[in-house]
């Protein structure tokens, strides 16, 4: 126990310093006797670096929570939002957005872009509900757990290929501007300006981690199967569709404002669990904090490697994506 | 005292019936055994002794009150069910986290927080069922009756007053069998505790229990004590079975075998 503390406390730490440190690092050094008396230093430092940092390590330390109560959810190690074509409806919803002419413009400060993200993501997340039956009424003497794990991936995979064709479908009916620009968001990247971003996604992964953390241990009880959850007084429903709903708004929020960034959210929990163990109350902080500073260092990485062009965060987190899932599948944790 | 009782119980799956009017009565102190052939609803019945299922028909109660209106904690410190250990699921849990996951039930607060007494009901689980020596060992890593065991342990750590075993024997060797009985009789004796046992192992059953119910295709052939069962054993594991059995006699003590 004393010893799986000790991690979460150099975890910590290396939050800590990825926040602090980052925001130095990018296409030109910055130095800390720049930053303290060059105002223009200071300026990308404020207004670019630190607030792409930290939209990087909520959306990473968001997408790897979801991620997390995904897995454990359906017991199985390729649930995370992609998967679940949560992902896809978000894109598609951004997509739907861009072709409509409407992408610049904004609701309460929020970009109409985030809006169609989190509306396809509502509506594919809904779709997979209705689909594999977890919100249908269940009648007496129909099996109690009509909903099962693999039903919920089959409608999740199933609705993922539909919105992937319906986005095909508008990208070849738009033109080329449009068209770069859906690609371009589709890539993924954290290449924000201000804080206006971080805090149209805060709200929505801050009630998420709530929902979730309230939940946490009926997350240890999934994982045993839903009979003994159930058997040991978990509302499997309820908390399923809790869990769900809380994950899919953490999703959706980051989605809207970084485009679908891939893997973050099945690679983080695996590397948690070889590290903390199976406890979700120790898990669910390990993962904020490990997918926080996974993708601030991949980001970190997306804006030096090929400096002074800039690679989008999801094509980093992508490449490193493949050779991990030859490891997952050379290594069950499940 | 407490007693669980099921009513008028009828169950289908997709309109195909499983059980039929089925009437149980089990009081605390008291150990059933329920055989019958692979799919005549033995396990269907305990799943809806537990909630797990809802019945077609009829209802269960524990105390009078109806378990479908219990609220799902409450029916958690009432009634805990140990399902078959093959094909489990088995997470990288410790048996101790394993174990005390189990006090669910009694957590209070945001997080679930539990008194220093339901945390000392986690030893008293391993200890009681011999799996203190496993207790820092994952899940994972157990052999098939050491997760059994440890499966029993969740179980008896939940501290109600009856406990529900869907077949604990199966897939496992002559000396674990022989150990899951010793745990059976120790919770038995030691709590009180009343233990439904469904098995399509004879012996172990009438070794192990000192009542029997019966079930043929869905419906209620035997209900009452092992010595009433055993008055005509030969006969009644005929009809249950569909074959022919011989009572051996080994040292004052009677086998059934095919």
């Amino acid at each position: 126990m004393s010893f799986i503390l000790q991690k979460l406390l150099i975890l910590t730490a290396l939050s800590i310093l990825s926040i602090v440190a980052l925001p130095f690092i990018g296409m030109e050094l910055i130095s800390i006797d720049q930053l303290l008396t060059d105002s223009f230093h200071r300026d990308i430092f404020l207004t670019l670096r630190l607030p792409r940092v930290l939209t990087a390590f909520l959306a990473g330390g968001g997408l790897a929570v979801c991620g997390l109560v995904f897995q454990s959810l359906f017991r199985n190690p390729m649930a995370d939002p992609y998967t679940l074509g949560i992902a896809s409806g978000a894109s598609f919803g951004a997509a739907a957005v861009i072709l409509s002419g409407a992408a610049g413009a904004a609701l309460l400060g929020v970009p109409a872009t985030a809006i169609g993200a989190l509306c396809g993501a509502g509506l594919s997340f809904t779709l997979v509900l209705a689909f594999s039956g977890v919100i249908t009424a269940s009648t007496a003497g129909r099996r109690a757990a009509a909903s099962s794990p693999h039903t919920i991936l089959l409608a999740g995979i199933a609705v993922s290929f539909f919105f992937s064709s319906l986005l095909m479908f508008l990208q070849y009916m738009s033109d080329m501007r449009e068209s770069f620009h859906i690609v371009r968001w589709l890539m993924g990247g954290v290449d924000v300006f201000g804080y206006k971003p971080l805090l149209t996604m805060l709200p929505f992964v801050a009630v998420g981690l709530i929902l979730i953390t309230s939940n946490v241990t009926a997350l240890d009880h999934f994982l045993t199967g839903d009979d003994v959850a159930q058997t040991r007084g978990v509302r499997v429903r309820l908390s399923r569709g809790l869990l769900l709903c809380a994950a899919s708004v953490t999703v959706g929020g980051v989605v809207s404002v970084c485009g679908p960034i891939c893997f973050v959210g099945m690679m983080v929990p695996h590397l948690c669990r070889g590290l903390f163990g199976a406890s979700h109350k120790i898990l669910l902080p390990a993962c904020l904090m490990a997918g926080g500073v996974f993708l601030s260092v991949c980001d970190a990485l997306a804006r030096t490697v090929a400096a002074p062009a800039e690679i989008p965060v999801g094509v980093i987190t992508a490449l490193l994506g493949g050779p991990f899932l030859v490891w997952v599948s050379r290594s069950r944790r499940f | 005292m407490s007693c669980i009782n099921a009513e008028t119980l009828s169950f289908s799956y997709g309109g195909k019936s499983v059980l039929e009017d089925v009437a149980l009565t089990v009081n605390t102190g008291e150990t059933w055994a329920v055989v019958g052939r692979n799919g005549v609803g033995k396990s269907t019945l305990i799943k809806c002794l537990c909630g797990l299922l809802s019945p077609v028909q009829g209802t269960v109660s524990i105390d009078g009150i109806d378990i479908a209106k219990t609220p799902p904690k409450e029916l958690a410190k009432k009634i805990a069910y140990v399902p078959q250990g093959v094909n489990r699921p088995t997470p990288p849990f410790t048996v101790r986290e394993y174990v005390s996951m189990a006090l669910f039930p009694y957590g209070t607060g945001f997080m679930g927080r539990l008194s220093d007494d339901n945390k000392k009901g986690v030893d008293d689980a391993l200890s009681l069922t011999d799996t203190d020596r496993l207790a820092d060992r994952t899940m994972n890593t157990l052999s098939g009756g050491e997760l059994q065991s440890a499966l029993i342990a969740g179980a008896v750590a939940q501290s109600t007053p009856f406990l529900l075993l869907d077949e604990p024997t199966t897939h496992l060797d002559p000396f674990h069998k022989k150990n899951i009985r010793q745990v059976i009789e120790r919770i038995h004796k030691e709590r009180g505790t009343a233990v439904i046992t469904v098995t399509h192992d004879v012996n172990f059953a009438l070794s192990a229990h000192k009542n029997i119910l019966a079930i043929i295709n869905g419906k209620i052939f035997f209900n009452g004590s092992r010595d009433k069962f055993c008055i005509d054993a030969v006969n009644n594991l005929e009809k249950i079975f569909s074959i022919k059995f011989n009572a051996v006699g080994v040292d004052e003590k009677v086998y059934f075998c095919e």
